[in-house]
């Protein structure tokens, strides 16, 4: 099969690497923390062709062999339940555009959850591929009680080599490394037999078929429900195979279902071998078991629950405050220097106006953005979100949707994009697709600066009964985005999303202390992203916005004017100012001048430019840092004289922005995870409209 | 009986028209005793499945099949859904998927 597959693109990859490897586990099984174990950083994070799945590819170099590992989507076993499992089935049977089957497979095997992980590794042993099994988290198995030979199952297992690691410590991994440099020249280990006659059979069938089949595929495809990979793999098995697929599913299954039959018998292998290798002595009690055993207990978890999610909020506004502090005034001392250095001009005026002031004003935002997404991981890490997701099962239930849809909502606090990405878990599409448009509703950290800026410079900082009336508008703004996101999901399930209730069933991992290593290279990922858009999307739009309020320069300004009013009169005739002038009409409804006006329609391609628009057009003329531009935000004028920036209009921005879709990524990834362009025109157009409408009548009203 | 069967089940016909008689005989038989009736701490066996729903056959594939000891380890607020340990591994399940699966009490929970 494999042979058959080799084009140009893998004969240049195998002269790099001298063999490539599938690293297997179910999720949770601690697969991700051994492969940067082994692989360090020397990895990159591509996609799939057509999907947004993540792939994780990393080097292992050792003294005389360069392998290449693949980290793939977490699967409990090889009938998919989701599309990331259905990724991982299909690179391990190669059926990936443009790659071929692994040459050897690396399986993880949780040695705290021996019964569902002998499962997958029973499967992975009928690809008749060469196979070695990772016994990770081996001292957790110990703090539980769980004494394991070995030996013992490497016989049962056909003497697959097994090899104990514990990832976080890094023991075993050496010895692990030996069996990785030796896998690709190893013989494959024949089968172990679960159920003898579904092999017999699947062997048979693929005796019939016209081209080379491997057994193991043969016999997902008697078992599994038809998906796009096994429609192909039944044009190719040809006619005499295809007619008696049914007669041999008769016989294997009789009248139960394929699915269920699959795991009584293979479940009934995995318990006799676990009765011979697994010998359990009363578990020590740790802090794991008692931090379980108290949040098993209804009232304390979701009290629990709601102090995470209090800290976490907390944290993102308290911690980052003083590092915000120092990146504002670094730029604004940055700003004076290069001003005193280059003088002035229209090249003195692009940096420091345009690049300083544009670029800074996003990038104070980092150290919030930082906190928030190292929340996030640690809360994913450590398994708390799928107990949050459990806790809230029954909330959600009443909105039409399940427990599994708070993980895309929580993590789209900080993004949606990783947001809609973690909707692939959901199995119903109409679940899914309601979590999809409901997750951009939650308040992401791009809205954050936004929301930040207008309350500090219009929300006076009164106490109301010892809570912060600028911190109670922000704490609004979040369930507001809640509040409209759980609405949009519930009409979208009444109405064209209408069908039969969303199920639910979830994993629950342990609590785990989470590895810094795995949880730094993620938030490096998630800095680099942030700080690249705000070097190249974000740096663009600055100088594009800074060229358009600078030219064409105006000749006759009245030298009378004071140095703030004749920038104010430049930029009236500027590009950007004539541009404002002409959108203003659909926005003067909402109380918006013709500065906020543009700074609105720049910010359409991602929200936080808006930030750095104001930021330029009212720096043109005068150094910049978030302070002053409040400031000069307060004073800004309609022409006759009244101030543009009232309390109802500053309520609807607030509220325009809390609602509308203004992120070309969020787009493209509902483009992507939906795969129609339906759903991504839907949300924009449903999320601007609420917005401008929740504007114009927070204008008009008060 | 069948009439408390059908409110259980969504699809309650297709439910029925698939179900074995072996099947229909033990939760007939156990009058009532499912995962969702164990107690908090409450150890059973499971006895039988009925495997018509995709759902159930996939929690089949995450080790809830017959002969499995498994134990009720806590409920959300309200007693639903329940999170159970199978295996030391736990896993959660609404009660109305619970009642699909008839177990034998093992031992009385706390």
């Amino acid at each position: 099969m494999s042979e058959t597959r080799i084009s140009v693109a893998d004969i240049s990859v195998r002269r790099r690497t001298d063999a490539s490897i599938a690293v297997v586990g179910s999720p949770n099984s601690g697969k991700s923390t051994l492969f940067n174990r082994l692989t360090g950083l020397r990895q990159h994070i591509g996609n799939y062709p057509g999907v947004t799945v993540e792939r994780h590819v990393g080097t292992l170099k050792g003294d005389d062999y360069t392998l290449e590992l693949i980290d793939l989507p977490g699967t409990h076993a090889l009938s998919a339940h989701s599309i990331e499992e259905q990724i991982a089935v299909d690179v391990i049977f190669g059926r990936i555009e443009g790659t071929s089957a692994p040459d050897g497979i690396l399986a993880v095997l949780d040695a705290t959850n021996l019964y569902q992980g002998l499962y997958l590794v029973q499967q992975l042993t009928e690809l008749e591929t060469p196979l070695v099994v990772a016994l990770t988290m081996v001292d957790a198995a110990e703090a539980n009680g769980l004494r394991i030979d070995v030996d013992k199952l490497t016989q049962r297992l056909g003497g697959i080599p097994v090899c104990p690691v514990v990832a976080t410590t890094g023991a075993g991994i050496g010895k692990l490394k030996l069996m990785l440099a030796k896998l690709s020249n190893m013989e494959p280990t024949a089968p172990v037999l679960a159920w003898p006659e579904l092999m017999t059979a699947a062997r048979e069938l693929a005796g019939l078929s016209t081209v080379p089949l491997r057994t193991a595929e043969v016999a997902r495809l008697l078992i599994d429900a038809p998906t796009a990979s096994t429609h192909r793999l039944l044009d190719t098995v040809g006619k005499d195979a295809a007619g008696k697929l049914d007669d041999v599913r008769a016989k294997l299954f009789g009248a139960e279902p394929a699915l269920a039959c699959e795991a009584r018998m293979r479940f009934s292998w995995v318990r006799d071998v676990l009765a011979d290798v697994q010998q359990k002595a009363p578990p020590f009690y740790t802090w794991r078991t008692r931090l379980t055993e108290w949040v098993n207990r209804p009232i304390p978890g979701t009290i629990g629950l709601f102090l995470v999610m209090a800290i976490m909020f907390q944290a993102v506004f308290a911690w980052a405050t003083p590092m915000m502090e120092l990146i504002d005034r670094s730029a604004a001392v940055l700003g004076a220097l290069v001003a005193n250095q280059l003088g002035g001009g229209a090249f003195s005026s692009l940096v420091t106006d345009g690049i300083i002031a544009g670029v800074g004003s996003v990038i104070i935002f980092l150290p919030q953005i930082i906190i928030l997404f190292l929340f996030i991981i640690l809360l994913e890490d450590s398994g708390y979100l799928a107990r949050a997701a459990y806790l809230l099962d029954r909330t959600m239930r009443s909105v039409g949707l399940s427990g599994q849809s708070i993980i895309p909502m929580i993590s789209s606090f900080a993004c949606a994009v990783p947001g809609i990405m973690a909707t692939r878990v959901i199995p119903n599409r109409r679940d899914r697709i309601a979590t999809i448009i409901a997750a951009p509703f939650m308040t992401c950290s791009a809205r954050l600066p936004v929301y930040a800026l207008l309350i500090a410079a219009f929300i006076p900082a009164r106490d109301i009964a010892f809570l912060n009336l600028q911190g109670l508008v922000m704490f609004g703004l979040y369930m507001f985005g809640i509040v409209a996101g759980v609405l949009t999901a519930l009409l979208m399930r009444k109405t064209v999303l209408r069908g039969p209730k969303a199920s639910f069933a979830l994993m629950l991992p342990e609590f785990r202390r989470p590895n810094m290593q795995t949880v730094l290279i993620q938030l490096l990922g998630r800095a680099r992203v942030f700080l690249y858009r705000a070097g190249t999307v974000i740096f663009a739009v600055a100088v594009v916005v800074w060229a358009l309020a600078y030219y064409p320069r105006a000749t006759d300004i009245d030298p009378m004017l004071t140095k703030n009013e004749a920038a104010a009169a430049q930029l009236e005739q500027s590009w950007l100012g004539r541009a404002g002038h002409v959108v203003e009409p659909v926005f003067k409804p909402l109380g918006w001048d013709w500065r906020v006006s543009s700074a609105v329609i720049a910010g359409f391609p991602a929200r936080e430019v808006v930030i750095a628009v104001l930021g330029t057009v009212y720096a043109v003329g005068d150094e910049a840092d978030v302070a002053t531009l409040s400031q000069r935000l307060q004073s800004t004028t309609w022409p006759d004289g009244s101030p543009v920036f009232t309390l109802p209009m500053v309520f609807g921005l607030l509220i325009f922005y809390a609602c509308c879709l203004q992120c070309a990524a969020t787009l493209a990834v509902i483009r992507r995870e939906t795969n129609s362009w339906r759903w991504p025109i839907f949300a924009w157009t449903y999320m601007t409209s609420i917005g401008y409408v929740g504007a114009l009548l927070i204008y008009q009203l008060f | 009986m069948r009439v408390t069967w059908h409110r259980f089940n969504n699809s309650a016909g297709l439910a029925i028209a698939n179900l074995n008689a072996n099947h229909y005989h033990s939760i007939m038989d156990h009058n009532g005793n499912t995962l969702a009736s164990l107690q908090r701490g409450q150890k059973g066996i499971i006895e039988s499945v009925d495997a018509s729903d995709p759902l159930i056959q996939r929690l089949m594939v995450l080790g809830l099949v017959e002969g499995a000891e498994i134990e009720l380890a806590g409920t959300a607020l309200g007693g639903d859904p329940m999170e159970f340990r199978l295996f030391g591994c736990g896993i959660s399940l609404r009660q109305e998927q619970a009642r699909q699966f008839t177990v034998t009490p093992c031992e009385s929970g706390d």
